[in-house]
């Protein structure tokens, strides 16, 4: 067994289990690895990635290598490398806003906007945001996979809840960008409760019973997000909406950074939840889904 | 139609990843549909909507990666969706998240690197004209890598770039340099005086590495893509580039490289030479009239060496004399050379095997050898008539350019990937009539990282079965390329060299060469 000298942990997230476990390899790549549990699932991250609620963010450490997993003795050991977990920093996935502050986050979403539809990716789900965009999709299929997006998203917006089980599951890859815009609804319908102090907790969980899926990576991304916990680069974006249009644009790139659409897609579902919400609690906060 | 696919358990990609694959599969001939998604039953029900849902498909969960096409025919279904399995290979499951923002669309790039000029563009032709009109729009030049674009486009594209003072090097151009940076198949040349248009990628490649390794240097080198200087598109981008090296503060010299232009075409550029360009111009047309060129005030080069050679003179203010000396020169050493190889062969050995991988280099290879042994066979002869009936099965003198696209469907260019010339060597040395093997080596970023490494123990256990059955087979090797380029001319040579091969300074001179010892064995046409 090797103590590691470079590998440490720079923090953990909240759900991240530090009982014995021993952790079966899910997938991995150059910066993330996905560790099944009987509890769910647990991702081991580089710090560029940053925290999330189910995050081990570690340096030092090449995932592509990855063979075995386990905690034991409050010592993570992955392969032969040994990392103590005690002492180490918890990452805070929950966003406090301040209620009065509303204006200034619609100001901000309109950056986020304008930003994301400059420079998502041709073939994410940003079309839904900019009509000129449908056109990058060619094929019978992509127009086909198009079409089902949008009108699972329309549907949704007008208030027809069950119209989640036809978006969950709609797109091509690891994680489809069906799942990842109603990850972004259900972040926007959380963050449309901190500043309206109106309840989207019952909501929230209905979406998230419909929209899960056998898909264990989607499904822990939408549990944390109908909980209101965000990942460090969505909380990022959050906060610096209530600082200036240069951290908004920072952000934004940060996000669109994830996945080719997968940024992209979420940032699609938080703008177009939250535009619906706000627009229709103009008469006293009454959100009509 | 038919429709025809596979399920791949347990395989994660990325969106975007999955949609490229598809897209590249969707360019290919013959192909109508095609798709490449994880299948969940939503997908499933698109795949159903757009008719090419496979039974195979109907119990598929989240987790499998699902393959399906619909094309014309069954062959063109197993090839789609092979090619979409060496995609996914290629291309590596990407992570689900990445560290930095990478711009993800043109205009994306625009923003990140304002104050770029120019962009480079590779994706199947059926997409890449519009990305490149689109650039266009955006006052970049552009550099066309695709091919697969029609010709109507192309005239479009480069209309609309000299009406607006822009480059559109291409479409099917993989070599140009510029400002000092060379681009996707060139070669690490030293900066200097001497600009280069050039209708040939190899040519270019061919002429300015000449320049690079006599000590002189190239200041911009501008492709065209092969189509421009014929009929249809009028060489408006030769014309366009040879006034942009006339502009040009930095350039002094001007090359001009390319097969035969159309008569009108090379009147224009006559034209223009005398009218309006200063600077000294060389210029080599393979297979043209030299004449012409003469008389347009250039001067006339009769191999992509000369060229190179003339255009190296210009710069380092020599006069021509020394570099026809040098000529003079070599030539007899090849034919002392000649007569020596010629030497140890057997009464059965008379014949050369050219296997090349640069089509320029093949060309001139067979316009030299022409004049010395006369009309060789190949997969594309100088003259029809020579026409192998079978491109894979030599007979007496054959030239054989592998980059063609009966050699590269499915494979890499085999300036890339050596597989298949490999086998062709060990092939070309069972034929009793074999005296000479010709070959060339294309250096560069885009090429074989490793020729050397690879070439060396090929061509040492060809000798080897020659050697058993009592024959030696020579094995005369051209180089374009430089020391500076990332595989090191020198060392390159010098690993042929220890596998016994003959490593002469030029395409030319190996032509020549290998031309000489066919001759003395009377493997004359």
């Amino acid at each position: 067994m090797v103590i590691a000298t470079h590998a440490q942990i720079v923090s953990i997230g909240s759900s991240v289990p530090l009982r014995d476990t021993v952790f079966t390899i899910h997938s991995t790549f150059e910066r993330v690895a996905n560790l099944l549990y009987s509890g769910g699932i647990v991702s081991a991250v580089t710090e560029d990635i940053g925290g999330g609620p189910n995050n081990i963010v570690i340096n030092g450490f090449n995932f592509l290598n990855l063979k075995e997993a386990q905690i034991i003795n409050d010592e993570l050991i992955l392969n032969n490398t040994k990392i103590p977990l005690l002492q180490v920093s918890k990452y805070d996935s929950t966003v406090k806003l301040d209620a009065s502050k509303k204006t200034t986050f619609l100001s901000g979403l309109q950056i986020f906007e304008r930003i994301l539809v400059k420079h998502a990716h041709p073939l994410s789900s940003v079309f839904l945001l900019d009509d000129r965009r449908k056109s990058f999709f060619i094929t019978p299929f992509e127009k086909n996979l198009r079409n089902q997006l949008d009108a699972g998203v329309t549907e949704i917006l007008n208030g027809k809840l069950s119209s989640v089980s036809k978006l969950k599951g709609i797109g091509l890859g690891f994680t489809p960008q069906g799942d990842d815009l109603i990850n972004g609804m259900l972040l926007a319908m959380y963050v449309y409760q901190l500043l309206t102090d109106y309840s989207t907790a019952h909501i929230r969980e209905g979406i998230y019973r419909l929209a899960r899926s056998k898909n264990v990576i989607s499904d822990t991304f939408l549990y944390f997000s109908a909980k209101g916990e965000f990942f460090e680069r969505f909380k990022n974006l959050i906060h610096a909406f209530f600082q200036d249009k240069e951290s908004v644009i920072n952000a934004t790139m940060r996000l669109l950074a994830i996945g080719e659409t997968s940024g992209a897609d979420i940032g699609t579902g938080f703008i177009l939840a939250s535009k619906e919400a706000f627009k229709k609690s103009t008469n006293g906060g009454v959100l009509i889904w | 139609m038919v429709v025809k696919g596979i399920l791949k358990e347990g395989e994660y990609y990325d969106s975007v990843t999955l949609m490229l694959v598809a897209r590249d599969v969707l360019a290919l001939e013959g192909v109508e549909d095609a798709a490449v998604v994880m299948g969940t039953e939503q997908n499933k029900s698109i795949l159903e909507t757009s008719g090419i849902l496979l039974d195979m498909f109907k119990n598929a969960i989240d987790s499998d990666l699902l393959i399906a096409v619909k094309a014309k025919d069954e062959a063109i279904c197993d090839a789609a969706i092979q090619k979409a399995k060496e995609l996914l290979i290629s291309r590596h499951s990407k992570m689900q998240e990445t560290g930095e923002y990478m711009p993800k669309s043109l205009e994306g790039a625009v923003d990140f690197l304002p104050d770029a000029n120019m962009v480079i563009i590779s994706l199947a032709g059926k997409y890449a004209s519009d990305e490149a009109m689109k650039a266009l729009k955006k006052g970049l030049h552009v550099m066309l890598f695709s091919d697969n674009v029609s010709i109507e486009t192309e005239i479009e594209l480069k209309q609309y770039g000299k009406e607006h003072g822009l480059l559109v090097m291409g479409p099917d151009c993989g070599t140009a340099i510029i400002n000092g940076a060379p681009l996707c198949f060139a070669n690490v040349v030293n900066r200097g005086d001497i600009g280069i248009v050039a209708a040939s990628g190899t040519g270019l490649q061919e002429v300015s590495a000449v320049i690079s390794n006599e000590g002189a240097g190239v200041s911009q080198a501008i492709g065209t893509g092969g189509r421009d200087v014929k009929k249809d598109v009028g060489g408006i981008m030769f014309i366009e580039g040879i006034k942009a090296l006339e502009e040009d503060p930095e350039t002094k010299y001007i090359a001009l490289v390319s097969k035969p232009p159309h008569p009108g075409v090379l009147e224009k550029v006559a034209s223009l030479i005398k009218t309006e360009i200063k600077k000294p111009v060389v210029g080599i047309f393979l297979g043209g009239d030299p004449k012409i060129v003469e008389e347009a005030g250039a001067i006339p080069a009769n191999t992509l060496e000369e060229a190179g050679l003339i255009a190296a003179s210009f710069s380092k203010g020599k006069s021509m004399d020394e570099f026809k000396q040098l000529l003079e020169a070599r030539e007899k050493e090849l034919l002392n050379l000649a007569e020596k190889e010629s030497k140890n062969k057997t009464a059965t050995q008379k014949f050369v095997r050219g296997l090349y991988t640069g089509g320029t280099l093949c060309d001139e290879a067979m316009l030299i050898s022409r004049t010395i042994i006369g009309e060789v066979y190949g997969n594309a002869p100088l003259n029809p008539q020579f026409k192998l009936e079978d491109s894979w099965r030599s007979k007496e003198n054959t030239f054989v350019d592998l980059g063609e696209d009966e050699f590269t469907v499915g494979r890499p260019h085999p300036m890339i990937d050596f597989t298949l010339r490999n086998k062709k060597i060990l092939e070309e040395v069972n034929d009793k009539e074999v005296a000479v093997i010709l070959l060339d080596v294309v250096l560069g970023y885009g090429s074989n990282m490793q020729p050397g490494d690879e070439l060396n123990p090929i061509i040492k256990q060809a000798k080897e079965i020659a050697e058993k059955e009592g024959r030696n087979i020579t094995f005369v090797c051209t180089i374009t390329g430089t020391d500076k380029d990332p595989q090191g001319r020198g060392k390159v040579k010098q690993q042929l060299e220890d596998a016994g091969a003959l490593i002469m300074p030029s395409n030319a001179a190996a032509s020549k060469l290998a031309s000489y010892i066919v001759k003395n064995l009377g493997g004359v046409k």
